[in-house]
């Protein structure tokens, strides 16, 4: 078994080159642990070697599909030592639609986002920001307010600095995690006894611990149909930035589709991230369902708790192409199993918007707050807005004919809308 | 001859547990080369079942860890008591007795209380037992970075009484439900298993293994039945477990196949959303028996 194992060492870290290059995260550890795994099996089983390096190098279900795909296309060609190659596999769907996305031209034609992002002197922004002259800082103040529609790829390459320090303010609730403090309620009684040894098991006196706080999981909705295009990407920005900073945050976009975009947004370096996010998402400035994508996000992942207690961040203007009591119905499911729902669109910042979108005014009354989204100013607006909810209770239901008042008058950007 | 993966999957079927060759193989290999295995998939298709049943067929004992936030070390490893340590004091004060030498036994095994993990990696078991780590996804970060630690190495050091390892390896099982993503160092001590809701077929054949006196029509009809449910928009999907439960209840009601009557009746074995009550309910019940039991046939 020893030499078959050592004959495997070459093909085995090869497969984990490939599965890189399909960007299938693979470190030493993983292959050293195949390796291992296949000595384990009986390497004539096409099927056991497929199950031995599965379970190896595979680490999150979504990447089996390019796991899939990188085997087939690896073993068939190589033979294995020792290995019968008599049962073909069974051709896994949609694997040709990976190998042209892993073999084509990376992202050509929709990821306008990526080239946007790709600007290769960005670094400078950072200095730019910095700057103490009089100049700069009256270019970051015009920043600030310069409407997300005004913007060109040098703004977006500016702005990230900035970006990233609004997204910092993470919203925070308490755990049930305790930690040593002078003021806590609850007595430690294992640091009471240990301080007692120095007065003879006296114990003189009493160490507390009181609750630590966590940060909230959030949920990002991003709305990429054409309506939002100008306001999306530095919407984007925003959450990888967010999506840095904590991991307990989710982010989706959605056109006519959900694409889930948390892992691509997790990738440290924000233009690479940025380049995955957007080659993910199939739909960019496409039409919009809000309603269906609801439903598929409530179905799929509420379902495993993603919502469950989540402030629940949606940018979109609200203008839906689909059913809007589907919208209605999807909207009071998501918000009964969230924390929190906030509604962030950038139409809200013209002075006299009225929510007139039907979708807009189906989706307010399971809102708790509406703010708007076209500036950086705006984004600081959220940023705080979803620091001070972080703490505190659940908004929680008002009663329907009170809410109906409450609404009309709330409609100033920026105001909560329940109080 | 038969492999090793194949030995286990048949000592499995003859437990009740009917696992797929996938399965069977990754765990052979996780206990061959005694590495934790993490087991993901949707909640009822029988993540924890599989640790219980490993340690029923090999005759070692299940130790179970249920996390949740903020579970920490005293929680999962070793704590004193307390209440006997203060007792203690005061019986060697009335003896006039309590110098710092006697204190120091306040910090013995006598005082230590002994949490899942300590039992796991410290016992008389004859062999080593099957440690079950459930719903990792619900403890926090922290927690996870302690189990790091404790899974590369098999030692945990107290303080008081010094570092403590494991003779041998406990074979360890460990289920996440997906609520959050764990982290990366962990996952790579582990090997990775997703666990899919089964084929109808073997559905079928699961409740028949576990439901004594369940007819086999009625058990592929049922399993039909629960594959369309999962099919539709169901804010909560019915695992096995349901399955096996609702297969119990029809069976109660000695109905030798599935009936609109019956299924309306015992909806609330499979179903536990008002909401997905009533969704199914709007659907047309009789058309959607009549289609499980020709697909049962």
């Amino acid at each position: 078994m020893e030499a078959v194992a050592g004959a495997l060492v070459e093909p085995v870290v090869a497969f984990g080159r490939e599965l890189r290059r399909r960007e299938i995260e693979v470190g030493p550890g993983r292959v050293e642990a195949a390796i291992r795994a296949l000595g384990c099996v009986d390497a004539r089983e096409l099927d056991e070697t497929y199950w031995a390096m599965r379970c190896a190098l595979l680490s999150r279900i979504e990447d089996a599909e390019a796991f899939d795909a990188a085997f087939t296309a690896f073993w068939r060609g190589a033979q294995m030592p020792g290995m019968r190659l008599e049962r073909p596999l069974a051709p896994r769907k949609s694997m040709e639609r990976r190998e042209q996305e892993a073999g084509g031209p990376e992202g050509a034609g929709r990821s306008e986002l990526s080239r946007v992002s790709l600007e290769p002197d960005s670094g400078n922004a950072e200095e730019a920001a910095e700057d103490p002259v009089g100049a700069s800082f009256s270019s970051v103040e015009r920043l600030r307010e310069m409407n997300f529609s005004d913007w060109g790829p040098e703004e977006l390459a500016a702005a990230r600095p900035l970006i990233e320090r609004i997204a910092r303010a993470l919203p925070r609730r308490r755990s049930r995690r305790l930690r040593a403090s002078h003021r806590g309620e609850s007595i430690d009684r294992r640091a009471t006894m240990r301080r007692a040894m120095r007065t003879e098991g006296h114990p003189l006196e009493l160490l507390r611990r009181e609750r630590e706080t966590t940060p909230r999981r959030m949920l990002f909705l991003v709305d990429v149909s054409g309506s939002m295009e100008p306001y999306a990407r530095p919407v984007i920005v925003f959450c990888q930035a967010v999506r840095q900073a904590s991991n307990r945050v989710e982010a989706f976009a959605f056109g006519t589709r959900l694409t889930r975009l948390t892992r691509e947004l997790g990738e440290r370096d924000p233009e690479r991230a940025i380049e995955r996010a957007s080659r993910a998402v199939p739909d960019w400035a496409g039409g919009t369902r809000i309603g269906e994508n609801l439903r598929v996000l409530n179905a799929a992942w509420g379902r495993r708790g993603v919502t469950r207690g989540a402030i629940v961040v949606i940018f979109s203007d609200g203008w839906e192409r689909g059913d809007i009591s589907l919208l209605d119905r999807e909207m009071g499911r998501l918000h009964r199993a969230a924390h929190s729902v906030v509604w962030v669109n950038p139409l809200a910042g013209e002075p006299h918007y009225e929510p007139l979108a039907a979708g807009m005014a189906a989706a307010l009354p399971h809102v708790d707050r509406f703010l708007p989204g076209h500036d950086l100013r705006s984004l600081e607006a959220l940023s705080s807005t979803l620091e001070g909810l972080g703490s505190r209770e659940r908004p929680g239901p008002v009663d329907r004919r009170g809410r109906a008042a409450v609404r009309a008058r709330s409609l100033v950007p920026g105001r909560p809308i329940l109080t | 001859m038969a492999s090793r993966a194949e030995q286990l999957q048949e000592d499995l079927v003859k437990n009740s547990y009917l696992a797929d060759r996938g399965l069977a193989t990754v765990l052979s290999i996780a206990m061959t080369l005694h590495k934790p295995l993490l087991l993901e998939g949707e909640a009822g298709v029988g993540k924890t079942q599989l640790a219980k049943t490993l340690a029923e067929m090999t005759g070692v004992r299940l130790i179970r860890l249920q996390c949740y936030e903020g579970i920490d070390v005293a929680h999962a490893l070793y704590d004193w008591n307390y209440a006997r340590q203060m007792l203690h004091i005061r019986t060697l004060e009335a003896g006039h007795a309590a110098d710092p030498g006697r204190v120091d036994e306040l910090f013995s095994a006598e005082f230590l209380v002994r949490r899942p993990l300590l039992d796991a990696i410290e016992n008389d078991d004859p062999e080593p037992p099957v440690l079950l780590i459930d719903e990792i996804d619900r403890a926090d970060d922290e927690f996870e970075a302690f189990l790091l630690e404790l899974l590369s190495d098999f030692q945990v050091t107290i303080p008081e009484i010094g570092t403590i390892r494991a003779r041998r390896r406990p074979a360890v099982i460990m289920t996440s439900n997906r609520t959050r993503e764990l982290n990366d160092a962990l996952k790579r001590r582990c090997l990775y298993h997703w666990i899919d809701h089964p084929s109808p077929e073997r559905e079928a054949a699961i409740v028949r293994a576990r439901v004594e006196g369940a007819s086999e029509p009625l058990a592929r009809q049922a399993a039909s039945f629960v594959a369309a449910l999962r099919e539709m928009d169901l804010s909560r999907t019915p695992g096995v477990a349901e399955t096996i439960d609702w297969v119990e209840s029809l069976s109660a009601l000695e109905e030798p196949a599935l009936t609109p009557e019956a299924v309306e009746m015992t909806l609330g074995a499979v179903l536990k959303e008002r909401e997905d009550m009533e969704l199914v309910r709007d659907c047309d019940l009789a058309a959607l028996v009549a289609a499980a039991r020709d697909e049962g046939d």
